[in-house]
C-alpha cells in the first residue's frame, strides 16, 4: 500500500514537472491555445465530476454557472475597472453562492427534478444573458475583457497564460482530491451509493447535498471568469445547453469518479478534435457512442457502487466501501 | 498510468501537428471559416460551395497571375470560444492569406482581435451587424450590405410603397435580429409612423407564432417587419393566415429565400423583402453563376454562397493589381477600384463597409419571387 | 383577445399532449428518465419525410414512420437501456443521452439541419364564432390525443399484456415471480412509446406544415418531459393535461408578458412548480417506488 502511494506521488510530481516544461517543446502558439483551453475546461469537468460522479446529482447545466462566473468577471473588470484577481475571485463565489442557492431550493428534489432543474436553470441564464442588454450587453456580448494580470505583470502571451492556466489546474485538481479523500467525500459518495444508509448514519444528505453544488460550482465559475479573461470576449452564444452536455461528456468518457478519468475525458474530447478531421466530423456521434458503451462496459466508479437497481432485484450488492460507511 | 501515458502521447501529437509545413510559394491558400457543424452548418456549407465555384473557374482558366488558388475550410461550430481557437491557429499559418469568414457576427468580434494580430484580412460573406465595422479593426472587411442601409430600406419600403401606417415589428433573438431592431426603432420614428408592438422569437426554436399574431392583430397592426429566419418568416404569415390576419409582411435579406416559399406555401404570396442577392436574378451573369451553382449543388445558392464566390473574385482582382501577401491586399481592398460581381458593385470605405452596394427589393408572385417595382 | 390566446395555447398543447403520453407512459413504468424519446421518435418521422418525397401515399408513409420509431425504440431498449436496467438512476439516464446524440447526428448527417417543408395535402380549414377562430386541424389533433389516450388506457386495463405492464410498473420482481415476461413487456412500452411519439411528432409537422431536427429534443422530449411533471408522473390523463397546462402556460406568457423572457419565464414557472408540488397535479395511482 505504502508503495503504491508513494508511486502515486512521484508519478503526480514527475506529471506536473513534464507539463511545466512542455512548453519548451511545444512553442506553437494555435498548440499552446488548445493546451490553455484544455487546462481549463478540464476544472470544469473536474467540478462536474465532484457533483454528478461523486455525489450523483446529474447537472445538466454546468454551462449556466461557467456563464454566470464569466459574465460577472467580464462585468466587473470591463465596466467597473476592478482588477483581475478580485473580478476572478468573486466570480467563483458569485457562482458558488448561486449554486447553494439552488442546491438549497432543490435539496428535497428527487433525481429527476434536480437534472430537470439544472436543465431550466441553464436555459434561465442564457435567456438573461442575451436580454438584459443593460447589463451583459444581449447579443453583442462583452469584448475587450482585459487579460489577466497581477500587480502590473500580464498573462497577456499563449505562453504566460500557459503556467496561469496550469497552476490553476493543479490548485483546484488538489482541492477537489482533498475534498473527495476527506470526511466530506465521503459523506458525497455515500450519497451516491445509497442515501438511505448514509442517513442512518448520521449525514444530513440535504445539507451535503447542497454543500456540494455549492463547492462544484465555485470551481465551475472560477474556470469561467479565467476562460472568459484569456479568450477577452464574454458571449451568451458560448453558454448553451449543448455546451452543458459537451461538458457533462467530458466527465463521463473519463469515467465518473476518478479524477484522473476527468482530464482525460477532457483531453480527448477537446484535442483529438483539433488534431483529426475526421474526428471531429464525428465528433457528436462517436462520443454518443462512447457514452452508451462506456455505461455499460466500462460503468468504473460509477456502475459497481449504485444501489437503486440492486434493491429493485432485492439481492445485497458486494459493497467495497462497507468498513468506512460502517463507521461513521 | 495507462492514462498518463496517454495524456502524453497526445501531447507529443499536439506538437508535431502544430507545427506548420512549409508553405508552397506557388498556390494562393486562402481559409473558409464559419459553422460547419450544428444548426447553422447550412449556411457554413454555401460559404465552402460558393469558393469552391470561384476556385474552380479560376483555376480552369489558369489560375490568378499563373498561381492556382487552393483553400482550407475551418468550423467556428458558430461558437465564439471556437471561433478564438480556430482564428489562433490560422493566423500563424503564414500560407494563408485571407479568410472568407465568419459567418456570425459574434465569432466576429471574439475572432477579429486574434486574426489582426497577424493582420490576416477577414472579408465576411455575411456579418451585417452595423458596428463590426466601427471596432476600429483594419484587417476586417464586409461585402454584404448592413443592416444600417438594409433596414432603412426595409423601413422605408413599408412605409413610403406599402403605405403602412400601424407597423409591428418582429425580430430573431440573436446578434443578428437584435441588430436589425435597432436599426429599424431609429429609423420608423425619422419617417414619422410609430410602433404599435414589438415582439422576438427564438429562431431554430420557436415555431408557433400564433400568440404574436393574435397580439397584433388586436392591436391593429397593419404591417408587420419580419427581421429574422425565412422559417419564422413562412411560419408567422401562414399562422397569420390561418388567423385571417391580414397585414403586410416586409422582410429584410435572410428572409429571401427559396424555402421560404417552399415552407409558406400560398400564405407568403405578397411578401416583400429587400435582398442582398436574389437567387432568381435573370441579368446573365448572375444567372449564368446561379445555373452553375445550382447544378454542382443541387441547391440554389442564397446570399452566403453568392457572397463567399464575390470574395474569392474580388481577392482575384486585387492580386491582379498587385496584391501580394497579406498587408498589401489589405491596402489593395481598401483603396481599391470597385469590383462588379454577381452580388453588385463592392468598393469599400474605410470602415470596410460596402456603401455603394445597392440591395433590391422582391416579392413572392405566383409562388416565386419577382423583382418588386420601389416609389 | 383573451379567449383567441387560450385557443391558441389549447392547440399548441394538444400536439404536445400527443407527444408527453409516450413519454410518460416509459417515464411512469420504467422511471428512466428518456432523454432519446424525442430523438428517436424524429428518426421515425423523418423517414416519413424520406418517403413523402420519393411519392409514397402519405397514409403508407406516416404507417412507415410509426413502424420505424416502435422498430427503433425496441433496439434502442435492448442495446442500451437492458444492460443498465438495475444500474441506479445516473447510469441509464447518461445511455439514454448517448442514443439522443447518435440518433440526432444520423439525422442530422442525412438530412441536414434545414427545416424542409412537410406537405401531406391535409388542409384544415377554420371555424369561425365571432372573432375567435378555431382550425378543424386543431380540433382533429385534440381527438386524436384523447382518443389515443382512451385506446391506451382500455389497452392497459382490459388486456394481459396491459395488465402486464401496470405490475411491472409497480414492481419488477414482484411481477417476474407472477409470471409476467419481463423483457417482453418492457419491450412493448418502449416500442409504444415510441410509435406513440412518431405519431404526435408527424401530427407536428404536419400542424405547422414544416419539420426540423428540433422537433427531437426541443419541442419532443423538454416539453414532453414538462408535461409529464407538470400533470404527474406515470398517468396518462396526466400527460395529456400537462400538456395542456403547458401550451396555454406558453401562449399567455407570450401574449400577454413578454415573448423576449417566454422561455425563461415558462421555466421559472415550472420550476417553481416543482419546488412546490412535485407529485404534479394528476399523480399516477401507483405505489411510489423510490
Amino acid at each position: 500500500m505504502m508503495n503504491l502511494a508513494a508511486n502515486r506521488k512521484m508519478i503526480t510530481i514527475a506529471a506536473i514537472l513534464a507539463a511545466c516544461a512542455l512548453p519548451l517543446v511545444i512553442t506553437d502558439e494555435y498548440a499552446l491555445r488548445v493546451l490553455n483551453v484544455f487546462f481549463i475546461y478540464s476544472v470544469v469537468a473536474l467540478s462536474i465530476n465532484l457533483i454528478v460522479g461523486f455525489c450523483g446529482q446529474l447537472d445538466m447545466g454546468r454551462a449556466a454557472f461557467m456563464g454566470l462566473g464569466a459574465y460577472w468577471s467580464a462585468i466587473l473588470a470591463v465596466r467597473l475597472h476592478f482588477p483581475f484577481f478580485v473580478a476572478f475571485l468573486t466570480a467563483g463565489i458569485f457562482a458558488g453562492l448561486v449554486g447553494a442557492i439552488l442546491g438549497f431550493l432543490c435539496r428535497k428534489s428527487s433525481f429527476d427534478y434536480l437534472t430537470l432543474i439544472t436543465i431550466g436553470f441553464n436555459v434561465v441564464c442564457q435567456v438573461v444573458f442575451l436580454n438584459w442588454i443593460p447589463v451583459t450587453n444581449g447579443a453583442m456580448g462583452i469584448p475587450k475583457v482585459p487579460v489577466p494580470e497581477f500587480f502590473g505583470f500580464a498573462f497577456d502571451t499563449n505562453l504566460r497564460f500557459y503556467y496561469l492556466a496550469l497552476g490553476f489546474l493543479v490548485v483546484c485538481y488538489v482541492l477537489i482530491e482533498r475534498i473527495t479523500k476527506s470526511k466530506l467525500g465521503r459523506a458525497f459518495e455515500a450519497i451516491r451509493d445509497d442515501s438511505i444508509a448514509a442517513s442512518y448514519s448520521g449525514i444530513n444528505i440535504q445539507n451535503f447535498k447542497v454543500l456540494n453544488f455549492a463547492i462544484g460550482s465555485v470551481f465551475t465559475g472560477l474556470a469561467g471568469s479565467l476562460l472568459v479573461h484569456y479568450t477577452q470576449y464574454a458571449s451568451p452564444f458560448n453558454y448553451t445547453l449543448d455546451e452543458s452536455v459537451y461538458q457533462l461528456q467530458m466527465a463521463i468518457l473519463g469515467g465518473l469518479g476518478s479524477l484522473p478519468g476527468s482530464l482525460l475525458g477532457t483531453l480527448i474530447l477537446v484535442v483529438a478534435p483539433e488534431i483529426s478531421r475526421s474526428f471531429y466530423e464525428y465528433r457528436l456521434v462517436f462520443v454518443g457512442f462512447m457514452m452508451v458503451i462506456m455505461m455499460i462496459y466500462w460503468p468504473n466508479g460509477l456502475l459497481g457502487k449504485a444501489g437503486v437497481g440492486e434493491r429493485l432485484i432485492g439481492i445485497m450488492r458486494f459493497r467495497k466501501k462497507e468498513p468506512e460507511e460502517a463507521g461513521r | 498510468m495507462n492514462k498518463r501515458l496517454a495524456f502524453l502521447v497526445m501531447l507529443i501529437a499536439v506538437t508535431l501537428f502544430g507545427v506548420s509545413v512549409a508553405s508552397a510559394a506557388d498556390t494562393i491558400h486562402f481559409a473558409v471559416v464559419g459553422p460547419m457543424t450544428g444548426d447553422s452548418a447550412g449556411q457554413g456549407i454555401q460559404m465552402k460551395a460558393g469558393a469552391q465555384l470561384a476556385v474552380d473557374e479560376i483555376n480552369a482558366k489558369g489560375g490568378v497571375n499563373g498561381k492556382k488558388m487552393t483553400f482550407e475550410v475551418a468550423d467556428d461550430m458558430a461558437t465564439p470560444n471556437q471561433a478564438v481557437i480556430v482564428a489562433q491557429k490560422l493566423s500563424l499559418d503564414k500560407k494563408i492569406l485571407f479568410v472568407v469568414g465568419h459567418n456570425n457576427s459574434s465569432c466576429s468580434i471574439a475572432a477579429l482581435p486574434m486574426w489582426e494580430k497577424t493582420g490576416v484580412p477577414v472579408i465576411s460573406p455575411s456579418n451585417t451587424n452595423p458596428t463590426l465595422t466601427r471596432l476600429g479593426h483594419k484587417n476586417y472587411f464586409r461585402v454584404v450590405v448592413n443592416d444600417d442601409i438594409m433596414v432603412n430600406q426595409v423601413v422605408k419600403l413599408a412605409v413610403k410603397d406599402l403605405q403602412v401606417k400601424k407597423p409591428a415589428l418582429v425580430w430573431e433573438n440573436s446578434d443578428y435580429g437584435k441588430g436589425m431592431k435597432d436599426v429599424a426603432l431609429k429609423a420608423l420614428p425619422a419617417l414619422g409612423v410609430s410602433l404599435v408592438g414589438e415582439e422576438s422569437y427564438v429562431p431554430g426554436v420557436d415555431r408557433d407564432y400564433s400568440a404574436i399574431v393574435t397580439k397584433f392583430k388586436g392591436l391593429g397592426a397593419d404591417g408587420v417587419l419580419f427581421l429574422g429566419d425565412y422559417t419564422g418568416a413562412a411560419l408567422l404569415a401562414k399562422q397569420a393566415k390561418n388567423l385571417n390576419y391580414k397585414a403586410k409582411i416586409v422582410g429584410a435579406s435572410s428572409i429571401a429565400h427559396p424555402k421560404l416559399i417552399e415552407i409558406g406555401g400560398p400564405a407568403v404570396e405578397g411578401v416583400v423583402s429587400v435582398t442582398s442577392f436574389d437567387p432568381n436574378d435573370l441579368r446573365p451573369k448572375q444567372a449564368a453563376f446561379i445555373k452553375k451553382y445550382d447544378s454542382i449543388n443541387k441547391e440554389k445558392p442564397g446570399e452566403w454562397g453568392a457572397h463567399a464566390y464575390d470574395i474569392v473574385y474580388l481577392v482575384k482582382a486585387a492580386m491582379e493589381a498587385g496584391a501580394t501577401d497579406r498587408a498589401s491586399l489589405i491596402q489593395k481592398l481598401q483603396g481599391g477600384k470597385s469590383f462588379d460581381g454577381v452580388t453588385g458593385n463592392i468598393k469599400f470605405d474605410k470602415y470596410g463597409d460596402v456603401p455603394d452596394k445597392k440591395a433590391f427589393v422582391i416579392t413572392v408572385k405566383n409562388g416565386s419571387f419577382v423583382s418588386y417595382k420601389t416609389k | 383577445m383573451l379567449l383567441q390566446h387560450l385557443i391558441n395555447g389549447l392547440s399548441i398543447g394538444s400536439i404536445y399532449a400527443l407527444i408527453a403520453m409516450g413519454y410518460n407512459m416509459v417515464y411512469g413504468i420504467l422511471e428512466l428518465l428518456n432523454f432519446a424519446h424525442g430523438d428517436v421518435y424524429a428518426v421515425g418521422c423523418f423517414a416519413a419525410l424520406g418517403l413523402l418525397t420519393m411519392g409514397v401515399h402519405p397514409a403508407l408513409a406516416i404507417m412507415a414512420g410509426i413502424i420505424v420509431g416502435f422498430v427503433i425504440n425496441l433496439f434502442v431498449e435492448k442495446l442500451a437501456y437492458r444492460p443498465v436496467r438495475y444500474s441506479g438512476r445516473v447510469t441509464p439516464t447518461i445511455t439514454a443521452v448517448g442514443i439522443a446524440y447518435i440518433m440526432r447526428n444520423a439525422i442530422l448527417k442525412i438530412w441536414g439541419p434545414e427545416t424542409f417543408a412537410f406537405d401531406i395535402g391535409v388542409r384544415g380549414s377554420n371555424l369561425q364564432f365571432g372573432g375567435i377562430i378555431i382550425g378543424t386541424l386543431q380540433i382533429y389533433i385534440l381527438l386524436i390525443a384523447v382518443s389515443c389516450m382512451i385506446g391506451i388506457t382500455l389497452y392497459l386495463k382490459k388486456t394481459k399484456t396491459g395488465q402486464g405492464i401496470i405490475a411491472i410498473s409497480q414492481s419488477i420482481p414482484t411481477a417476474a415471480l407472477m409470471g409476467v415476461p419481463v423483457n417482453r413487456t418492457i419491450s412493448i412500452v418502449y416500442g409504444i412509446g415510441g410509435a406513440l411519439g412518431v405519431i404526435g411528432g408527424i401530427l407536428f409537422c404536419i400542424y405547422y406544415d414544416s419539420i426540423f431536427i428540433g422537433i427531437g429534443f426541443a419541442l419532443g422530449t423538454i416539453k414532453a418531459w414538462m408535461a409529464s411533471i407538470i400533470g404527474g408522473v406515470g398517468s396518462l390523463k396526466g400527460a395529456v393535461m400537462g400538456a395542456i397546462m403547458l401550451g396555454l402556460m406558453e401562449s399567455m406568457v407570450s401574449g400577454y408578458v413578454s415573448t423576449l423572457y417566454k422561455d425563461a419565464i415558462v421555466w421559472l414557472l415550472l420550476i417553481a412548480f416543482v419546488l412546490i408540488k412535485p407529485q404534479g397535479l394528476f399523480p399516477a395511482q401507483v405505489a411510489e417506488k423510490i
